[in-house]
Formats: C-alpha cells, structure tokens, sequence
C-alpha cells in the first residue's frame, strides 16, 4: 500500500493506518533531524514532535506531490524552530558520519575529515540541500518544495555547497 | 580538489545513523496515542460532493427544466417557420435567467440573518449554490443542445447559427452568475445581477431592432463571442473545482 492510500484511510478514520505509516517514514525523518542537529537523543524528540505537527495537520492535508516532501517541510520546519528558539542553547554533537566505506579513497578521506564537520560548516540553506539530495536522495523540485525555494535557487545552493566543501577539503589537504 | 561526480559518491555512502528501536517504538506508540485522541473527519471528494448536492436540490427545479424542454420543442415545432426568430429570441432570452434563481438563495441567506452560521459550515451557501448552478447548467446546456438540433433541423438555418442563438446570451449569463456567486460581498452583486438580467430580457422582447442583432451583426463576430464565452465559463469552473478541496482545508484549519 502507498502513501496515497494509507493516507486515504486516515482521512476517512482508519486510525491504524497512521501506525504504518509512521513507521515508514521514521528513520528518514530521525535522520535527516540528526543531519541537522548532530544530537541523537535531541532528534528523537524532533522527529516525534515532527509525527505529533502532521497529526495535527494530517485532517488539511491534500495529496498534490509526493508525501515525503511535505513531511519532510514538516521535519525542516520543526528543527529551525528549535534551532530559532533555543538559539542560545545548543545541544553537545553525539554524532559524528558513520558509513560503508566504498573504496580506499574514501576510507583515506574518511581518516582526514568528517563529512559531519565538513556540513557544519556551510551556511544552514546549503546545508539543508545537500542533506536533502544526497543523504535522502531526493529530486531537485522536491527539495524546492520542502525548502521553499525555486528549483534554480536549490541548483545554486547545491552547486555552491559542493564547491565549498571542495575548498574545504583541498585547505584541510594542504595544511 | 575532488571531482563533483567522486564527492556526491562519497556524500551518498556517509548516510547510516543507527536508529536505537525501543526508543523508536517508544515515539510511534505516544504519537499513535495522540492519533487516538484526535478525530479525522471523512474526506469528502468532488464527486461526492456534486452527488450529494443532487438529493438536496428542489426536485421542481428539474421539473421546470423538463417543462421548458417540452413547452421550447413545441414552440419550435408549431412556430418554426415565419416566427422562428422571436421563439428562438424568447427561449434564448429566457433560458440564462432561471440561473439566477440559484443565486436567490444568497439574499434569502442576508434577509435571514444566516450569513455568518453559513460561512461557518463545511461548505459555505457560494460552494454550495455554485455547485447547483453547475449542475443546473449542465441540465440547461443539455436543453440547449437540443433546441440547437431540433431547430435547425425545422428551419435549415445550420446548427452553428442556431446554436449560436442559444448557446452564447445563456453561457454569458451563466458566466456572469458564476464569477459573482464566487464574490464574497454578493447583497449587492445578486441584486445587480438580478437587475441586469431582467433589463436584457425585456431589452430583447420589446426592442425589435435588438432581436434581430445576431442577423444582421457579423456571425464571424458572434462565434467568437461563443468560444470565448464557453472558455472563460469553462475556465471558471475549473477554477471552482480546484478550489473546491482548498475551501475544505481552510474550513478545516479554522
């Protein structure tokens, strides 16, 4: 059964539906908070205050797109407000990128940098992007969607976020 | 520096975060007891919509219709040579203005003081008398279409004219109605339109030189009229019919 469907069913009463499918999109959405934040038990509570928004919503919703998009702008909404309202407050990092190391060169790159410091160190939008298209495997106009941003903007916002980690990295390289 | 290609590999191989699944149960279990709290009221499709409509509809609403068919094809039948022209002229002045019989409902709803209670159901009184004069207009066109062929098949005058007889005073009208049913502040707009739809019909009965104004005006002219009247009518009810589901979310977020 899709999205499409299981939320069909939600919207007509089927309150069990809504089970799967939060544990459908579960990992995704605690990921991409832990992307975000760096903080594993920070983001199980923004992605379960993410879930708690779309139940809430869930009665307005109207499937146009893809549903992830917009639980997503859900997930992306609720991290900047935490980040907005705790702004003084930050949560020590947990986490560091952990992956399957696919050839020598990664795992030499691997041994250098951090891909998780590299992020940290992008402006927020760019970051949002690569985390989005690369992490989540997400096409360019749902990114656009889940941003905000036109489809030309999140080209740039990857584009320029791909050079400055390039830079990044070539200045870790030579010092 | 790395190559874009090479990086994006390597972004895409850093992915897995560990996911700790008691924890994970533990918030799917206290956002399903929200779930439980919350109550999801049925979706209710377009389709759904226009059919329930039916049942709530004046059932003498359909009987006119049926009525004006057979008093129109009799008109055209038993005057279908020397007066066509003036049948034609009162059946096509007097077809468009039973639309606004619907739009009546409006100033019943200002006179009664109901204004606000209705604003406030799931579906205000514009979406619902839109969705009556959608299906009542659907009915007349069928009416037309066959006063078109009916006509020309008595009078040899070619379907398009006669068609054109019909079709473009009543898409005009009903297109009128439509844009001014979807206006907020309707007191005065029904009123006006009321007023105007009235002036056109005794404007077309009484003033001879007006009734023969698609004879003697350019047909090239009047076709045009017809495509454009029929595209912005169909234009605006696609419209209505978008903003059908968004109604019922602004209804549901309030």
């Amino acid at each position: 059964m899709n999205d499409r469907e299981l939320i069909r069913r939600i919207q007509s009463g089927d309150k069990s539906a809504f089970e799967e499918l939060i544990a459908r999109h579960y990992d995704e959405v605690y990921r991409f908070c832990c992307y975000k934040t760096g903080n594993t038990s920070l983001s199980y509570d923004l992605a379960q205050t993410t879930f708690l928004k779309l139940v809430r919503y869930m009665e307005a919703y109207v499937h146009k797109d893809k549903f992830k998009s917009y639980l997503f702008s859900i997930a992306l909404n609720v991290c900047n407000s935490h980040f907005s309202e705790n702004a003084k407050i930050t949560a020590g990092r947990d986490w560091e990128a952990q992956g399957e190391v696919a050839n020598d060169f990664t795992q030499e790159l691997e041994s250098r940098l951090q891909i998780r410091s590299l992020l940290e160190q992008l402006p927020e939008k760019q970051k949002d992007a690569i985390l989005l298209r690369y992490f989540h495997d997400m096409k360019v106009k749902d990114i656009a969607r889940v941003t905000g941003a036109k489809i030309p903007t999140v080209k740039t916002r990857l584009r320029q976020g791909i050079r400055r980690m390039n830079q990044l990295i070539s200045k870790e390289a030579q010092s | 520096m790395i190559k874009d290609r090479k990086f994006k590999e390597i972004l895409k191989s850093h992915q897995s975060v560990p996911i700790d699944a008691e924890k994970k149960n533990q918030a799917i279990a206290f956002v399903m007891r929200k779930v439980e709290q919350t109550e999801f009221m049925p979706e209710a499709n377009r389709k759904e919509i226009f059919f329930n409509q039916l049942h709530y509809m004046a059932k003498s609403s359909f009987l006119i219709q049926i009525l004006i068919t057979a008093a129109g094809m009799f008109l055209l039948a038993v005057y279908g040579g020397a007066q066509l022209q003036q049948t034609l002229l009162l059946l096509s002045s007097a077809l468009p203005v039973l639309g606004i019989v619907s739009c009546t409902e409006i100033q019943k709803s200002f006179l009664q003081n109901m204004w606000e209670l209705e604003c406030a159901c799931r579906y205000d009184l514009h979406t619902i008398i839109s969705v009556r004069m959608i299906l009542l207009s659907g009915a007349n066109l069928i009416i037309l279409t066959l006063f078109s062929v009916f006509g020309s098949y008595r009078t040899q005058t070619g379907i398009f004219r006669t068609a054109v007889y019909l079709l473009v005073p009543f898409l005009l009208m009903n297109l009128l109605f439509f844009l001014l049913l979807r206006k907020r502040n309707l007191s005065k707009y029904g009123l006006y339109t009321a007023g105007l739809a009235a002036t056109l019909l005794f404007l077309f009965l009484s003033n001879t030189e007006l009734q023969f104004l698609y004879e003697r005006g350019s047909f090239a002219v009047w076709l045009v009229l017809l495509v454009a009247a029929a595209g912005f009518l169909a234009a605006a009810v696609h419209h209505f019919m978008k903003s059908l589901k968004e109604d019922t979310v602004v209804w549901s977020l309030q």
